[in-house]
């Protein structure tokens, strides 16, 4: 049946038909429509657990050991929550824990600006928590991709035993689409392997820790052990999720690369330029973004925050790329034209 | 590993000499000589050592305890 | 048997010579043996600092969470798994200092876990700096001058709903202690054991205890039990006190 859908409320019914059955969140905007979601739907449904923790921090450590307990498990919020979070995060992925952070970004640093769009966790959904890591984060651009790209991130949670960040922003989450759940083509949900807590006589830790879940805090074999496992493992699920768009323009020599809220807003661009677009930001799309930036002789990196993904972009492709950020929620065509305007020095139609 | 004396067993391994054995014995029946507890010859199996022994490294030989019920 | 419920391949444990934990850990398992606890229905949840390691130590599916975060973590597994027995057990600064938030608000839900607290009055692990239930005056690691704050009264923080069930006791009285666990695990709701143990290396030596065994007389000496049915506990005083 289609009808109105809001871009928050895709995701969590996502979540719902990934088989979700924990919520622990603090309220945060532009997120909050997710938590209520989650709290009426606990109301009705016994099965499903709520919790409105008492600060970020206790979310992002209840939805570890929801996991652990045997539940998917998730929770929403934005920039400064999310940052709170970082160190659940980094525990998630030493002690191998599957969950979803959602992550509808807003205007930063700081408080920011509640209200506004804005890209700005990038570097953070990366590189955010202590220490090296791999995770695996995706970010929509419709509310259909919500809906779809929330049982993709539950999946990917599986599949790499790690918590997977869902990037939003207060435009997408906010914005209301007509869609048909029942159209949107979805893989099939993946089920839980490890047995739950109260089966076995394993430790969780997040110490570095041997295959036997042994503290091993001084054994520099065994840390690397695990990171060449676990990189090893992240890159070969990735190779189930090569999730991006690419619109190729033979008769540009520019590759606009966007996503999110600003790869939407710069569709009409499409007749004048070739639009790259991750949707699965990490692990890096590498050959993907080497293969299609091969013809074209400029890169823009248009983004809403001060290039952090344009600086990962002229790493990947080692060569400089053309960089327009938007900043303080501005993201219109107009905005995007002068950017380009400014960056590529001449007229945009 | 194990040193069995007349009452008691002791696990030199798990032992880590905190001496609370010797300290809180009523009797003073073990000892601490060269770097071993040692069962002296007072000793009564009232099992006070096995009780407070943090890392269960002494305990009454089975069937000798005269522990008192709780 | 007791001692089936522990990882005995695992000895000798992590902790210092006259360490109080490992007395925890034993009485911990006697209780958990009499009221036929194990893996197959009990999980054990511990945090940052010495009394972490515990966790590690029994046949129990185990988790060893962030600093400050078991709360958040135990109440999350209780409500996906409400027929789970849900132990804590974590230090006084692990609990009341950066866990400090999810303790008033766990305990204010009434969460149907039981906590234990290692009280030791430092943060041992690192050193022996002050923490949050250091008594005024202590010269800690972090306080060569004397530990200058009240210490945070537990008691009654726990005390902040219509039900509670707050127990202190010591690692010296070890009947008592049992009685502590054995009566918070059968409690219906949230249920807290603040336990006096000794740390002899990062606390009771700088404080001029010779051993391990001196603190424990110190504690023998020092607390004695509430009468029965009193509904606050005195300073220096062991006992339960609870409200359905």
């Amino acid at each position: 049946m289609r009808r109105l859908v809001q871009g928050n409320e895709a995701m969590f019914f996502g979540a719902v038909r990934a088989g979700a059955e924990f919520f622990a969140g603090y309220p945060i905007t532009p997120s909050s429509e997710i938590l209520m979601l989650a709290a009426e739907h606990a109301n009705r449904h016994p099965k499903f657990k709520f919790v409105q923790s008492e600060d970020e921090i206790s979310a992002g450590n209840a939805i570890m050991g929801a996991s652990l307990a045997g539940a998917k498990s998730f929770t929403a919020t934005s920039g400064p929550g999310f940052s709170l979070m970082q160190e659940a995060i980094g525990y998630g992925h030493q002690a191998e824990i599957p969950t979803v952070i959602i992550n509808v970004q807003r205007v930063a640093p700081g408080t920011g600006m509640p209200t506004m769009p804005a890209q700005q966790d990038i570097m953070q959904s990366r590189f955010g928590s202590s220490g090296d890591y791999y995770p695996f984060v995706f970010y929509p651009n419709s509310v259909a991709e919500c809906y779809k790209y929330t049982m993709v991130s539950f999946n990917a949670a599986e599949e790499s035993e790690s918590p997977v960040v869902l990037l939003s922003d207060a435009y997408l989450g906010h914005l209301n689409e007509v869609v048909d759940f029942h159209c949107i083509k979805l893989p099939r949900a993946v089920r839980r392997k490890r047995a739950p807590l109260g089966t076995g006589q394993r430790l969780f830790t997040g110490l570095v820790h041997d295959e036997q879940g042994r503290p091993r805090t001084a054994d520099a074999e065994t840390c690397k052990r695990w990171h060449v496992r676990v990189s090893d493992l992240h890159t070969k699920v990735s190779n189930r999720y090569i999730d991006f768009e690419f619109q190729p323009n033979l008769s540009s020599d520019t590759l606009i690369i966007s996503y999110g809220i600003v790869s939407r807003v710069l569709q009409p661009l499409s007749s004048q330029f070739a639009l790259f677009r991750p949707i699965r930001m990490f692990p890096l799309l590498t050959d993907e973004i080497r293969r299609c930036a091969n013809d074209y002789r400029n890169i823009v990196v248009m983004e809403a925050n001060d290039g952090q993904y344009a600086t990962i972009i002229e790493s990947v492709l080692k060569r400089d790329v053309h960089r327009v950020p938007l900043f303080g929620g501005r993201i219109n065509l107009a905005s995007a034209r002068a950017g380009l305007r400014k960056a590529l020095g001449r007229m945009i139609e | 590993m194990f040193y069995e004396y007349k009452h008691l067993k002791w696990n030199s391994h798990w032992c880590k000499r905190c001496m609370i054995c010797v300290e809180m014995c009523p009797r003073h029946a073990l000892a601490l000589i060269d770097d071993a507890i040692v069962e002296l010859d007072n000793c009564n199996a009232d099992g006070l050592c096995e009780r407070f022994c943090p890392d269960l490294a002494i305990e009454v030989i089975h069937g000798n305890s005269k522990e008192p019920t709780k | 048997m007791f001692k089936d419920l522990l990882k005995l391949e695992r000895f000798p444990t992590t902790w210092c010579p006259g360490c109080g934990l490992g007395m925890i850990m034993t009485q911990l398992a006697k209780v958990m043996d009499e009221l036929h606890l194990d893996h197959t229905n009990t999980t054990i949840i511990s945090g940052i600092g010495c009394t972490g390691r515990i966790a590690g130590y029994f046949k129990l599916d185990g988790v060893h969470t962030l600093h400050g975060r078991t709360l958040p973590v135990a109440e999350a597994i209780k409500f996906v798994r409400p027929e789970l027995n849900v132990i804590v057990a974590s230090g006084d600064g692990d609990l009341a200092s950066i866990g400090g938030n999810h303790l008033i608000h766990v305990a204010r839900r009434n969460t149907n876990i039981t906590v234990l607290c290692n009280d030791n009055d430092v943060y041992g692990l690192t050193g022996g700096q002050a923490g949050p239930t250091t008594p005024v005056g202590t010269i800690t690691s972090s306080t060569p001058g004397g530990c200058k704050y009240e210490p945070i009264d537990l008691q009654n923080l726990i005390k902040v709903g219509t039900q509670y069930h707050y127990a202190k006791t010591t690692v010296y009285h070890q009947a008592h202690l049992r009685k502590c666990i054995r009566e918070s695990m059968l409690w219906q709701g949230f249920s807290f054991v603040n336990i006096t143990g000794q740390c002899i290396e990062n606390n009771g030596k700088r404080l001029g205890f010779k051993s391990a065994y001196e603190m424990l007389v110190h504690y023998r000496n020092t607390y004695k039990k509430a009468p029965d049915g009193a509904e606050t506990l005195g300073d220096n005083e062991i006992g339960i006190i609870r409200r359905e």
